[in-house]
């Protein structure tokens, strides 16, 4: 191993500029995009309209919520203003919180509490309808310990001391010394915790896995010029085969990505508050494993490195569009199920280990390495 | 000592080299002649193990090539018809990049006496800024690297001004006669090849050949 990295420091001191311009390129990307986006979010909020036909506490608990909520501008209105401000685009999407929206909470029923209405150019309908469901589940869970706790006193013949609205109340209270503590607790990194719904619209390290899979297969270039120069024909006459100088230099460019890889989990964590745990690391390291066996395979079997070039540059956008990442392409991936199951930047997406491309790749290159080579003479 | 014995090699139903017996001992140079196509390349192929003879066998010392090929090749020094090296990386780079892929180590001093050894003296100068001379030297050094005893070379003075060709034959001659090495070289050039060589090898039978050799009364094999 010592050798063959002498081997490509030689090589690297060479191509400084452009190697360190290829592994930085996800993470300056990354941030460039995230903080266009927060600037132009900030600017314009995505207009919501809500339609109240009643009101009680939990539906203005409701509203409180996602008023609270930095990327929406929430505005009050009749169902035909709603519907007249959609057909013309003044509104992304609106919501009819239905009558009997406080009754079917307190009975615990979840469904058919709200109608969602969106045009068909609709950007916030998404994270608006998750945000409303989050508060929905949170409201009749309280409800149903406040009923459970009731049920049990009258099972055990025990005098309630509690109603059913103290019980919720008592829960509320409870609640806020939790977020308080996890406040405190959490004051130094991030404000967006406590009050503020930071729902954001793009996910970071959608961002940085498509730059990655450019920059990785742009990366490897190095296989399909050294297989087609005229050194190739040395290897014969070499300690190490060109399969093994090739399998090798794999595992230093394996090396160098990772050590990016760190940099960026270091770097999104302290300035994009992206949270990480074992299972990411995990799940970014076999995104990385994959990436480059994708890259081996894929500069394996290319001959002209410009035709790789413009290969690379299509299948990465092809990679952003059908990942939802960059393009909110209204969860294409999710309904499209095959994309979903084959996409390889998926699992990684999902905090998941993904195993079928790594198994493919793996069953690939190892054949790879077991098959005879061109300048190798069969007795 | 290097024994070829009844070698053929054809491509298809095409034959191109038939049935070749020849011993070569150690510390001579053989010249390889014949017309363009005859199998002058092929039969270096087959010598430097890269290609497999149809029939027959090459012996190197006690190994045998159908069954010792990876030992075969450590004892090879072959400098290919091309130039394959590092247009971008100086000489001392493109030294220091084989010979850490290299059997062997070897200092930057041996490297660099390596080159000095056949007059190549621009050590840290970028190979596309050589001459073609200089380059055909850097060419032939990185293969020598692993201090090989058997050299294949293929056409390793085509092109190239008469001084780098004249240093390159010095060089081979003392490699041949003070270290015992053997030297198997193509090349068009009767002048270089009736100086240099102790004996030649026409493959395929040439009268063109075959009278301007009898004129120097170099020993001509033809097969
Ligand atoms: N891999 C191959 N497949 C088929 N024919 C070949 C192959 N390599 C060489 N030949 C043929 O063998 C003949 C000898 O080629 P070569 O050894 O390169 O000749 P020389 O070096 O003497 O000019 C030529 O006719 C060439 O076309
Ligand atoms: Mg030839």
């Amino acid at each position: 191993m010592r050798a063959i990295l002498n081997t490509r420091l030689l090589l690297w001191k060479r191509q400084k500029g452009m190697l360190l311009f290829w592994m930085l390129l996800p993470i300056i990307l990354t941030f460039s995009i995230i903080m266009l986006i927060s600037t132009t979010q900030g600017n314009a909020k995505i207009p919501v309209g809500i339609v109240l036909q009643e009101q009680t506490d939990y539906t203005d608990r409701l509203l409180k919520e996602l008023s609270n909520t930095s990327s929406l501008q929430v505005e009050i209105m009749t169902e035909e203003e709603a519907l007249h401000q959609l057909e013309i685009h003044k509104l992304d999407s609106a919501f009819i919180i239905k009558e009997g929206y406080t009754e079917k909470i307190l009975k615990g029923s979840r469904n058919r509490l709200i109608t969602g209405i969106r045009s068909d150019l609709s950007f916030g309908y998404i994270p608006v309808s998750e945000a409303i469901q989050a508060i929905i589940q949170q409201d009749t869970g309280r409800i149903k310990a406040a009923f459970t706790v009731q049920q049990l006193s009258k099972e055990y013949d025990s005098p309630s001391i509690w109603t059913m609205n103290e019980i919720v109340e008592k829960s509320k209270e409870i609640e806020k010394q939790e977020n308080l503590l996890q406040t405190s607790f959490s004051f130094t990194r991030t404000k967006a915790s406590s009050g503020e719904n930071k729902s954001s619209l793009v996910n970071p390290w959608g961002i940085w896995a498509i730059f990655s899979f450019l920059s990785t297969l742009l990366l490897f270039d190095w296989l399909i010029k050294e297989k087609n120069s005229s050194i190739y024909k040395r290897f014969t006459f070499t300690k190490y085969s060109f399969k093994m100088y090739a399998i090798q230099n794999s595992i230093i460019y394996l090396s160098l990505f990772l050590l990016f890889d760190f940099i960026s989990i270091s770097l999104f964590t302290i300035f994009l508050n992206q949270p990480t745990s074992l299972t990411f690391i995990i799940s970014l390291v076999m995104l990385r494993l994959t990436l480059i066996m994708a890259a081996f395979t894929l500069a394996l079997s290319f001959k002209n490195v410009y035709l790789y070039y413009v290969f690379s540059f299509t299948l990465s956008l092809i990679m952003a569009i059908t990942s939802g990442s960059i393009v909110p392409l209204d969860r294409l991936p999710e309904k499209i199920s095959v994309i979903s199951s084959l996409h390889p930047l998926q699992p990684f997406l999902h905090n998941k280990i993904g195993f079928f491309w790594f198994i493919l790749l793996s069953v690939i290159v190892m054949f790879w390495y077991g098959r005879k080579g061109k300048f190798d003479a069969n007795y | 000592m290097l024994t070829i014995d009844s070698l053929s090699k054809s491509y298809g139903k095409k034959q191109i080299l038939n049935n070749i017996s020849l011993s070569i001992e150690k510390g001579e140079i053989i010249g390889l002649v014949g017309e363009n196509g005859a199998g002058k390349s092929t039969l270096i192929q087959l010598l430097a193990t890269i290609d497999k003879p149809t029939s027959g066998s090459i012996i190197l010392g006690e190994s045998n090539y159908a069954r010792h090929k990876k030992e075969i090749r450590k004892q090879i020094g072959f400098v290919p018809q091309e130039l394959a090296l590092w247009e971008e990386f100086t000489v001392k780079e493109n030294m220091l990049f084989f010979e850490k892929l290299s059997w062997i180590r070897k200092s930057t001093g041996e490297l660099k006496q390596l080159c000095l050894d056949m007059s190549l003296d621009k050590w840290d100068e970028p190979v596309h800024t050589l001459s073609g001379g200089m380059k055909r030297k850097l060419n032939l050094a990185i293969s020598l690297i692993h201090d090989p005893p058997l050299l294949l070379l293929d056409e390793p003075t085509v092109g190239i001004d008469l001084k780098s060709r004249k240093e390159i034959g010095n060089y081979l001659q003392l490699q041949a006669k003070e270290h015992g090495k053997i030297v198997i070289y193509i090349s068009h050039d009767m002048d270089e090849i009736t100086s240099l060589c102790d004996r030649v090898v026409c493959i395929g039978e040439d009268p063109f050949y075959e009278e301007i050799l009898a004129k120097t009364g170099t020993e001509l094999i033809v097969f």
